[in-house]
């Protein structure tokens, strides 16, 4: 309940400082829809945080608390895919290595995803688990195709790589969350929470920080 | 009293079907057409939540606070997109249908409840309904009515943005439910407010910010 807050928290502080700054007019798209992302990761936790606060069961069953992970990395994809994509990659060949080392992270939140499988949790746990790594999966691909990508036209992509290396760990690190609640590993959990939390935290400052420089 | 929705229904949406045909301007049609919608979109629910309750073995705790919100926004959120799809995806006019379209819902979603609950229900209790779930219906609505805007100028955008937005909208539904449920009742009526409020403050500035850019314009000419 705690760790739900603190996400709750950490998530809400950067969508109120990107709200501030971007959900405005003639402000980059691909700046507020990642602030909605963030939106979206502090409304999941708020209502999993009620959930438990209102004496409701959350655990083996299936609740729309994960629909918050899901949109917020559906805004994250969209936002690299929709807007920026297109202004690195213009299908030269050359550039096919740079679609290709993409798909180790997607490959690790499948390797993740067959580990929960094999765990002992709930059917309903592993479907929504199932669907919510698609989704990070997709953004993971464009997070690290970013990273990757030399950036020689805009520049644009290049500002963005401290936010694309927060996302994409933070992606992973949502996976390893629900393989460690799956096995019911304790310890390890409220490491990878504190790391979540920290990571929420600074995403919309560093994203913050490459759209001004890309600006400027 | 199994028929009381499509009763209320009856009484309270179809008297406005004669009013479509003599409001004069397309806008107020519009708007008048989908608040009655709305309506309809509720009788639907109606039945389909039945349906899924027995499904998932009568736990109305359940089903209100994860399932409904999910179906009540899905089936919100077609008649939005068939009107983005086939007339038109400008974002005002989307809105607004799509705030009518919650209100609609609202409006015979509270007759029902009142109906349920006719010995117990208040001033207060009404009032509570208006501030929080009329405004949560049309808030949510508004929410994916926004990404559908997106639907012809970027479809790249569209497919994932109305997703997300859709997504946002069943969170912020379940959430209310949640905390109408529960003995904070009093946070589920702040919680539609403290989206509503900002928006009608940041929509009345830009409409003042408009008349003067066109006040300025015709002192110009």
């Amino acid at each position: 309940m705690y760790y739900e807050l603190a996400m709750t928290i950490a998530a809400a502080l950067g969508f109120v400082y990107g709200a501030f700054r971007y959900l405005q007019p003639h402000k980059p798209l691909y700046a507020s829809m990642i602030v909605l992302g963030t939106g979206c990761i502090a409304l999941g936790h708020l209502y999993s945080f009620l959930r438990l606060m209102t004496g409701f069961s959350s655990s083996g069953v299936f609740h729309v608390g994960i629909l918050g992970t899901i949109g917020a990395f559906s805004f994250f994809f969209s936002a690299n895919y929709g807007q920026i994509d297109s202004l690195v990659d213009d299908g030269r060949e050359d550039y096919n290595k740079y679609r290709l080392i993409p798909f180790i992270p997607v490959a690790v939140i499948i390797l993740m995803y067959i580990w929960i499988m094999m765990s002992p949790a709930t059917a309903a746990e592993r479907t929504t688990d199932g669907i919510a790594a698609i989704f990070i999966g997709a953004a993971a691909y464009f997070h690290m195709k970013h990273l990757v990508i030399p950036d020689v036209d805009y520049g644009v992509v290049r500002c963005q790589r401290g936010y694309n290396a927060l996302a994409l760990a933070y992606g992973l690190l949502c996976m390893t969350e629900k393989g460690l609640i799956a096995y019911g590993i304790n310890d390890m959990l409220l490491f990878v929470c504190i790391s979540q939390c920290i990571i929420t935290l600074f995403m919309i400052p560093v994203m913050d920080k490459g759209v001004r420089a890309w600006s400027r | 009293m199994e028929q009381m929705i499509q009763i209320l229904f009856v009484c309270i949406a179809m008297p406005m079907i004669p009013m479509l045909l003599i409001l004069p301007d397309k806008r107020s049609r519009l708007i008048l057409g989908y608040m009655i919608t709305g309506a309809v979109i509720c009788l639907v629910a109606g039945q389909i939540n039945t349906l899924l309750l027995h499904a998932f073995g009568n736990d109305m705790d359940y089903v209100t606070t994860t399932i409904t919100p999910i179906s009540e926004e899905l089936l919100k959120a077609i008649p939005i997109l068939y009107f983005a799809l086939i007339f038109s995806d400008d974002r005002d006019t989307l809105l607004s249908i799509s705030f009518a379209l919650g209100i609609g819902f609202a409006v015979l979603e509270n007759a029902t409840i009142l109906t349920q609950y006719i010995k117990s229900v208040t001033i207060s209790w009404a009032l509570a309904r208006v501030i929080g779930a009329a405004l949560m219906h049309g808030a949510c609505t508004a929410c994916v009515g926004m990404g559908m805007s997106y639907i012809r100028k970027r479809r790249k955008l569209f497919y994932s943005g109305t997703f997300a937005l859709l997504i946002t909208a069943i969170i912020f539904h379940a959430t209310f439910n949640v905390l109408v449920q529960s003995e904070y009742r009093a946070a589920a009526l702040i919680l539609p407010s403290m989206v509503y409020i900002p928006v009608v403050i940041m929509t009345m500035i830009r409409n003042r910010k408009n008349s003067t850019d066109v006040h300025t314009e015709e002192q110009d000419i």
